[in-house]
């Protein structure tokens, strides 16, 4: 569901299956990871200025901070078609 | 974007199992080097996939493996470097006649009187070939034996940004490869962790020009052969680094995640600038190791820093050009440094005193290093700018300066099969035209791409239905009298 969002709002449209499993196995280890070691999790949400929702999970908001560096850096975010 | 022959052919390669390299092929490739290149899309984990290079074998054995281009950029005077006026000294103050100059292309002195202006420094005979060198180039001229010096280049643009274009793309039009980019092209890099074709920029003088990123532009090559600027103050390279929290192992799963998705367009787009991509992530992730170790200057020795007068984290000259040795040291194919200013319309005698020392060091250092270090042979060194600097003074509001120049100037080679201890050509006794010898930019080209074991005219790449070269169609050869 985050996934599909994720896709439309970078690429307007949906992730295709494949697509859709490589994000989420990625996503799967990050949390794993994080959930570990939740102080990597924290120093990478510390970057940037945008003020974060406190109200979210910090593992699962670093997590996706994961997904959305790749699906940000794919040619097709980057590159005007 | 979508071409069916691109499909059919990387189908049939797939299917086929043949390597790219494959002898077999090679008829077919040769053709298509191209195809080659953007056929070979790194796969997930970064196994080492090395790009041969699109001319496969070599069309004849090479002399140089790398080149060092030191672009002395906005035009230095040939007059008070390389190239000997005694006749224009004796003309200082005089009218420049008109039978030299009638019709021909003139940058700020168009519509002004043009007087001489003889050489604004002395020359005396170095090495035991008695080249004279302009006394602003000590060091550079104790190893004038090493030198092949070109008095007779001539090139076909009279303003900075075109004229750059023309010296490094064979043509005033922008947007075709760069010769760093068609030389990585051609022969692949021999670094695996660094880009192939590497530029960085120094300044100093007066208000220097800036330098377009596009004169270090792929073309219509793919873009993993453009240029790709290193800074030397700072971080070489910005964001090389992982964000907190992010481990390598994490860095290189998210890199191969990439890597597959970028793959699964690739499957349905077929646009090789996808599988550029996906390289350039691949190289900056294992540049991420390799450029903090490129940019530690600290094993180097106090002499060796004292030599090229560098300052580690300073974007000087001196920095620059051991920053030049260090990249060939590792492989990296074509390094263009530029250095600015040499534009000197007005105050030549100032902006030379301030710029030649250091320029003449570094220069000297760069040349006297490599030899050491046994790699002078393998590599060509060339130092020149993108014209030279008229006869006839300018004068205007301040001191005396020297207009653009590009019927007659000056280069040195050095190093990668170049014969040391030459002067090739010469201009008239004004130092105004190139009369014997003439060496074009296209021939220069030429010579370079010969010593690196290409035939400038077989090296083409199909573009808009033409067989396209770094040469141009108009005639081009290489300069075989330079040739150690």
């Amino acid at each position: 569901m985050l996934i599909t969002f994720l896709w439309k709002r970078v690429l307007s449209r949906p992730p295709a299956a494949e697509e859709r499993t490589l994000v989420k196995g990625l996503l799967d280890r990050r949390r794993t990871e994080f959930k570990a070691d939740p102080k990597a999790a924290g120093e990478l949400l510390a970057v940037g200025i945008a003020p974060r929702d406190k109200t979210l999970d910090p593992i699962e908001l670093a997590a996706w901070t994961t997904a959305a560096r790749a699906v940000l850096n794919l040619h097709e975010s980057i590159a005007r078609y | 974007m979508h071409d069916p022959l691109t499909i059919h052919r990387r189908t049939f390669l797939g299917r086929s199992g043949l390597s790219l390299g494959g002898a077999a092929l090679s008829g077919l490739l040769a053709r298509d080097g191209l195809s080659a290149a953007i056929s070979q899309v790194p796969r997930a984990g970064g196994a080492s996939d090395r790009y041969p290079g699109a001319v496969y074998p070599l069309h004849h054995p090479p002399k140089a493996k790398s080149v060092i281009f030191l672009c002395l950029a906005g035009g230095p005077s040939h007059l008070e470097t390389f190239d000997f006026k005694p006749q224009l000294a004796k003309l200082d103050g005089r009218e420049m006649p008109e039978s030299v100059t009638a019709g021909q292309p003139i940058a700020q002195l168009q519509g002004q009187k043009l007087i001489c202006l003889g050489p604004r420094t002395s020359f005396s005979p170095r090495g035991a070939s008695g080249t004279p060198v302009s006394d602003f180039f000590p060091a550079l001229g104790g190893l004038v034996d090493n030198l092949a010096i070109v008095r007779s280049m001539v090139t076909e643009q009279i303003n900075h940004d075109p004229a750059h274009t023309f010296m490094n793309c064979g043509t005033a039009l922008s947007g075709r490869p760069s010769m760093g980019a068609w030389v990585t092209y051609g022969l692949g890099s021999e670094a695996d962790d660094l880009p192939g074709f590497v530029v960085m920029t120094s300044k100093m003088g007066r208000n220097p020009q800036p330098i377009a990123a596009r004169q270090w532009h792929s073309g219509f090559l793919p873009g993993q052969f453009q240029g790709v600027e290193f800074a030397t103050s700072g971080a070489p390279v910005h964001y090389v680094r992982n964000p907190p929290g992010v481990s390598t192992a994490h860095q290189r799963d998210l890199i191969d995640t990439v890597a597959a998705l970028e793959h699964h367009r690739l499957a349905t787009l077929a646009d090789p600038e996808i599988a550029t991509r996906v390289k350039q992530y691949e190289l900056a992730f294992r540049m991420q190791a390799s450029v903090p170790q490129l940019a530690d200057l600290s094993g180097e020795t106090a002499e060796t820093l004292a030599l090229y007068g560098a300052e580690p984290g300073k974007a000087t000259v001196g920095t620059n050009c051991l920053m030049a040795r260090r990249l060939v040291e590792r492989g990296v194919r074509f390094v263009h440094l530029y250095h600015s200013d040499w534009d000197h319309h007005g105050d030549i005698d100032k902006y030379m005193k301030e710029i030649c020392p250091p320029t003449d060091r570094a220069a000297a250092a760069l040349i006297t290093d490599l030899e050491r270090r046994g790699l002078l042979d393998e590599t060509l060194v060339v130092i020149g700018g993108e014209f030279g600097r008229t006869p006839m003074g300018q004068g205007g509001k301040g001191a005396i300066g020297r207009d653009h120049h590009i019927k007659g100037f000056s280069m040195a080679l050095a190093g990668g099969g170049i014969k040391g201890g030459i002067v090739h050509g010469a201009t008239d006794d004004f130092g105004y035209n190139a009369i014997s010898d003439v060496v074009h930019v296209r021939d220069l080209h030429a010579t370079m791409l010969h010593l690196l074991g290409i035939d400038h005219a077989k090296f083409t790449v199909e573009y808009q239905g033409l067989d396209s070269k770094l040469t141009g169609v108009e005639p081009a050869k290489p300069v075989k009298a330079l040739f150690a």
